[in-house]
């Protein structure tokens, strides 16, 4: 088999990755009553690109991560997965932990591993060490800060090995300085695992920091949709930074 | 110096220790010497005959237990409480639930749960016995139809009240239906199942020694209405502290400890919460 036909049937590289994109939203519509939320979204994102989603409060940024994960079906148009001929393991983290109350941070994580012949209990503890929760294993989500919650609920979805990781405002509800160290975290578990992004976010800045594209959502359609130029690792005080955020930032005032 | 600070601390320590101890024992205590405290006065104002001391009571309780008469009656009650509770808890559950999920189930049922919550449980028992004779089967249907609407409305609500957002979670992650029950939707409804049943429990104890007292040739209710037609007053007291002390053992006995258990994970939370 040549190169030339695995391109043009599959789509697949000579490194194991794929051009087929990981998530494709097409013509997208979701409306609450009388309320349209999304009119006609469509984008495509890459096999392991990491995308920022930015729009202001009530644009429908939590509405289009639950139509991309199944737990909204839209009004009109489609979600696929090509990279993953359409399987995709999505891992969902939400705006609100959203962690079982009457289960311990152990078993919140082996909830969502059903008949997972892989899983066993040292699979969940290693992703509980990984978002800084050693101490935590069997504690409820009562006994733990919101922010701590916040980490059990991103220790689930890395903990299903996701293709596609949808994350929703996770850092919001965490000091600045523990938000700044998980961002990092985050930035080194993407290297590692490679999963597909989509990271949602007010935070202009947070943004640009993490994300290789920045998607802006506004009136349910998206306007803007820019490449980051920035090498990693990023510095926030640096002069391209701060300019490319301002640009960034003025685009959105315009417009948003 | 951190011996003195040491005595401090282990004087608070006791302290403390001793506010749980009597926190948990001084209300009980007060509730209960209150209570018997007015039996006493209640008691020294009316008759003897019609109404004896808490200590006359006890001891011809003891009598009465002794001549197994008790065990007898009590056994005939419970499998009417038995069968007419587990009646209305399949009824109720099954009511609830589909009143929870669906909303051409609710308007269906609602009527019916309304009207029944309000019919009166010697209604019931009329018809019961109308119907089924002195079989056991007046008491549990009078039992059942008076109970199940007050079951349904508690798992209704307790449905209804399900946190959606962790069903959009297990939705999300593709649980399986079973594990979805078994982790995210049970637990959930568990203290709403519980004070149904709190409720189907007391309902159900009420209506069947109403039930007894002419639906029934034996059980606690027919000893108590036939002691009080025969005006041996201190003999339906018995019965009544019968009746009382069964109740307590069973809040005490059974619901509590269970309760503990299943909710072992919203004390352990406290401490800290
Ligand atoms: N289940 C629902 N039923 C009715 N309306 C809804 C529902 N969920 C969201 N909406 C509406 O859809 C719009 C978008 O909500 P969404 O939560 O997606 O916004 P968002 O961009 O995530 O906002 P935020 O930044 O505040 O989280 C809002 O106007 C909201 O009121
Ligand atoms: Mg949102």
């Amino acid at each position: 088999m040549t190169d030339g036909l695995a391109e043009s049937t599959s789509g697949a590289r000579a490194d194991g990755t794929s051009d087929a994109p990981a998530i494709a939203c097409s013509d997208l519509s979701k409306r609450y009553g009388d309320e349209s939320v999304l009119e006609s979204v469509s984008f495509e994102v890459p096999d392991g690109e990491f995308v920022a989603l930015i729009g202001r409060s009530g644009s429908g940024k939590s509405t289009l991560l639950d139509v991309i994960s199944g737990i909204e079906q839209p009004d009109d148009g489609r979600v696929t997965f090509p990279a993953a001929d359409g399987d995709a393991t999505v891992g969902h983290v939400f705006q609100d932990p959203r962690l079982l109350p009457w289960e311990t941070c152990l078993q919140n994580v082996e909830y969502v591993h059903g008949d997972d012949p892989d899983y066993d209990d040292d699979v969940g503890r290693r992703y509980l060490d990984l978002v800084g929760l050693g101490d935590q294993y069997d504690q409820y989500p009562t006994q733990l800060s919101g922010g701590q919650r916040q980490r059990v609920g991103l220790a689930r979805a890395l903990s299903v090995d996701p293709d596609v990781l949808l994350m929703d405002e996770p850092f919001s509800n965490v000091d600045e300085i523990t938000a700044d160290e998980l961002r990092e975290d985050l930035l080194d578990l993407w290297r590692d695992f490679e999963p597909t992004v989509v990271f949602v976010t007010h935070d202009v800045t947070e943004a640009v920091r993490m994300a290789d594209r920045i998607l802006m959502l506004g009136d349910g359609d998206l306007f803007g949709d820019v490449d980051v130029p920035l090498d990693r690792p990023r510095s926030i005080d640096s002069v391209e930074f701060v300019r490319f955020r301002e640009q960034v930032r003025e685009q959105f005032r315009e417009q948003g | 110096m951190t011996g003195i600070a040491h005595s401090v601390a282990a004087a608070f320590a006791r302290l403390e220790r001793l506010d749980g101890v009597t926190g948990a024992v001084v209300p009980r205590l007060f509730g209960l010497v209150l209570g018997v405290a007015g039996w006493y006065g209640l008691a020294s104002v009316f008759p003897n005959r019609l109404m004896p001391f808490p200590g006359e009571t006890l001891a011809l309780t003891v009598e009465l237990v002794a001549t197994g008469v008790v065990t007898e009656h009590l056994l005939a009650t419970s499998k009417r409480i038995l069968l007419g509770f587990a009646g209305s808890m399949v009824v109720g559950v099954t009511v609830g639930t589909l009143m929870g999920l669906d909303d051409y189930a609710r308007k269906f049922f609602l009527p019916y749960v309304v009207v029944g919550m309000s019919v009166s449980a010697v209604a019931w028992a009329a018809v019961g016995t109308l119907v089924f004779g002195f079989s056991v089967l007046a008491p549990v249907a009078a039992t059942v139809l008076t109970t199940f609407p007050f079951v349904t409305v508690h798992v209704w609500k307790a449905v209804e009240d399900v946190d959606d957002d962790l069903t959009r979670m297990s939705r999300s992650f593709d649980v399986s239906l079973p594990r979805m029950v078994r982790r995210q939707l049970l637990p959930d409804v568990t203290p709403g199942l519980f004070s149904a049943s709190r409720f189907g429990l007391a309902i159900s104890w009420k209506i069947v020694t109403l039930a007894e007292m002419f639906a029934a040739s034996n059980g606690v209710g027919y000893r108590l209405f036939k002691a009080y037609q025969r005006f041996r007053f201190e003999e339906a007291w018995a019965w009544a502290a019968v009746f009382v002390i069964v109740i307590l053992l069973i809040e005490y006995g059974v619901f509590r400890p269970l309760e503990r258990r299943v909710f072992a994970y919203r004390s352990e939370a406290r401490p800290l919460a």
